[in-house]
């Protein structure tokens, strides 16, 4: 039972001073923050571990060390240095964030103040998306860029495609996202760069030389999604969602095993729990997913939702998420599913205007919710993908007004200037 | 036919409790997921600078020591074993921050004068002189209490956090957390009554009244 407090005058009085002067203090972007945390991390980690010698060809993992190999040729930043400025183009542009740079004919350089390079291919697109003292991140919506990032202590840079993040410190490698075929292709030219997604079950380390192709998307020829076909996700948000199959049938390979089998073998979710998500997701598939869909808790076809995103099937995640809303209406799983639903069509599908829906949904099923920030950004990044830049701008504001430093809130910004 | 979604529908409710959300957002945080850490920093940012406010009172280097909470959270968010109490983890972190940088300036305390991130920041401009009187003098005089101490106290009075919270957020039980806070409260309240800028707060009928 709650023990009633009265703190007493003084108390109160501090209390409330603080909380007056804690909200007029001016705090860093989100995007900036994360970024010092991250440079923090990679700082610790290069003083805890050892060298164990050269980079070895080929891709593997595991035993290289965390810290960059080139010995920096920048100057380290002092405390305070402002974000780092960048032109676009031959004719040197001011360059702005969010801003798309598409090099049509010939190459399109986005050139930083401390040295780095972007050059954008031409039929390429990309843009700088974040920018502060210690790096940028930029997005490559389509084609190849070549990036030549000048190392320093405490660098931070990535460059993404799609849902992978390649992490750079001090590099000069090419990177090319096909959206159509949902494939990252990186070629490394000099240095080290940490790739992540979150089909990846770990992080992907390429070195000097080397060269990697990857991809989230679903394999075209998957036997068991021709056997148990997904059922359609619900484009129309509110609606009643798509009925599900009938409960499918274990696989061929399951069903000839005996129970006692089955029983002897670790279930999905303790396999998930290893992060093992596509032997995982295998595991499930073996035990029925229809079935599980139908029978799971929230809870756990949220896991389940999660399992199938993490291993890389798009589809069957969004069966999962389906059924949650299906099954579960109004909770805080199915808000959640919403949202999830809104990544899986936007980031992996590209299809912005249903990503737009289920980013709405879960903002009017939760507009308080954890994930409201960053659904509220992405809705207005929809928008602006799609065209609508007086919907984008009009998102933008009211993105501005809830959370003036956010993620987006460089991508806000870049939409109302003039 | 199909409900049409505007955003200019969407309600502006009071934050919601941890529920599936939180949930989601631990998993994420496991797989170093960024839409995961930015709604991280989105939500708790303000819960973590209060927390390390509380107990530290203003601080120069507040961004360095809230950018620490959250290189350990991210760190640690495997040890996170149930994410409902993720917002308590989190205080747990901030506590254990606020503890070091409490150890580390007593450690310098041979120096005549504070670093300057140990400059205690003036409250807000619109605060009345002898509000800002009182909150130098508040954290003068829980400065002179053991770090354990201040942290229950501040916590607890300031914060006003309930005891199992408080508790919680110092890794210690119920039983302790009350003893350490009986100790604390007349030890607060024999030096602040001897405090020129606190005398007029400890008047008879409130909380730390002379006896």
């Amino acid at each position: 039972m709650a023990t009633q407090l009265d703190p007493g005058p003084l108390a109160r009085a501090v209390a409330d001073a603080e909380d007056a002067a804690l909200r007029e203090r001016p705090r860093r972007p989100v995007a900036e923050r994360l970024t010092r945390i991250h440079a923090a991390r990679e700082q610790r980690r290069g003083r805890d571990t050892s060298l164990r010698g050269p980079i070895a060809a080929g891709l593997a993992l595991g035993s290289v060390v965390a810290a960059a190999l080139v010995w920096p040729r920048g100057e380290p930043l002092e405390a305070g240095t402002p974000p780092l400025a960048f032109a676009v183009g031959e004719a040197a542009a001011p360059g702005r964030v969010g801003e798309w740079v598409a090099a049509a004919t010939m190459a399109a350089p986005i050139a930083f103040s401390d040295g780095t390079r972007i050059l954008v291919d031409p039929g390429a697109r990309a843009r700088v998306v974040a920018v502060n003292a210690l790096g940028a991140q930029v997005v490559v919506e389509r084609g190849a860029v070549r990036a030549d990032v000048v190392p320093r202590a405490g660098n931070d840079w990535s460059v993404i495609g799609g849902p992978f993040e390649i992490h750079v410190t001090g590099t000069r490698f090419d990177a090319r996202w096909d959206p159509e075929r949902e494939e990252l292709s990186v070629t490394m030219h000099h240095g080290r760069v940490v790739v992540r997604a979150p089909c990846l079950a770990a992080p992907r380390v390429l070195g000097d030389d080397e060269a990697a192709t990857l991809s989230c998307a679903p394999p075209t020829t998957a036997a068991s999604d021709e056997a148990h076909p997904a059922p359609t996700v619900a484009s129309e948000p509110g609606a009643t969602a798509a009925p599900v199959a009938a409960a499918a049938p274990p696989s061929t390979a399951s069903a000839a095993a005996s129970s006692t089998a089955m029983a002897a073998r670790p279930s999905w979710r303790e396999i998930a729990g290893a992060g093992q998500y596509k032997e995982a997701l295998a595991a499930a598939e073996a035990e029925g997913f229809g079935r599980l869909c139908e029978e799971l808790s929230a809870a756990e076809l949220m896991e389940l939702g999660a399992t199938a995103r993490l291993g890389g099937r798009t589809a069957r995640a969004a069966e999962a998420y389906a059924a949650v809303r299906r099954r579960f209406p109004g909770g805080d799983a199915a808000a959640t599913a919403a949202f999830h639903l809104g990544q899986l069509t936007f980031d992996g599908a590209h299809a912005y205007a249903e990503g737009h829906r289920w980013f709405l949904t879960y903002l009017s099923e939760r507009p308080g919710g954890a994930l409201a920030a960053e659904a509220l950004g992405r809705a207005m990044e929809a928008e602006q993908r799609l065209g609508d830049l007086a919907a984008a701008r009009a998102t933008a504001t009211r993105y501005l007004a809830r959370y003036p430093t956010g993620a987006h809130a460089a991508l806000a910004s870049s939409l109302l200037s003039p | 036919m199909s409900k049409v979604l505007r955003l200019a529908d969407a309600r502006q409710d009071a934050p919601r409790p941890a529920g599936e959300d939180a949930i989601e957002l631990a998993r994420a945080l496991r797989e170093g997921e960024a839409w995961a850490e930015r709604a991280l920093l989105e939500q708790q940012t303000a819960h973590v600078e209060r927390i390390l406010t509380r107990i530290l009172g203003g601080r120069g280097d507040l961004d360095d020591l809230v950018q620490e909470v959250f290189v350990r959270a991210f760190e640690r968010v495997e040890e996170l074993r149930e994410p409902r109490a993720l917002r308590g983890w989190l205080t747990a972190i901030a506590v254990f921050v606020a503890r070091e940088a409490i150890r580390a300036g007593k450690r310098r305390r041979w120096l005549v004068f504070l670093p300057p991130e140990e400059t205690p920041e003036l409250v807000n401009a619109t605060a009345s002189p002898e509000i800002r009187a009182a909150v130098r003098a508040f954290y003068e005089v829980v400065g002179g209490l053991e770090a354990d101490a201040r942290i229950a106290f501040t916590l607890r009075f300031v914060e006003g956090m309930e005891l199992a919270e408080v508790a919680g957020a110092c890794g210690v039980s119920l039983a302790t957390i009350k003893r350490r806070l009986k100790s604390a409260e007349a030890e607060f309240a024999e030096r602040g009554r001897a405090h020129e800028a606190l005398a007029g707060w400890f008047e008879e009928g409130t909380r730390w009244q002379r006896s």
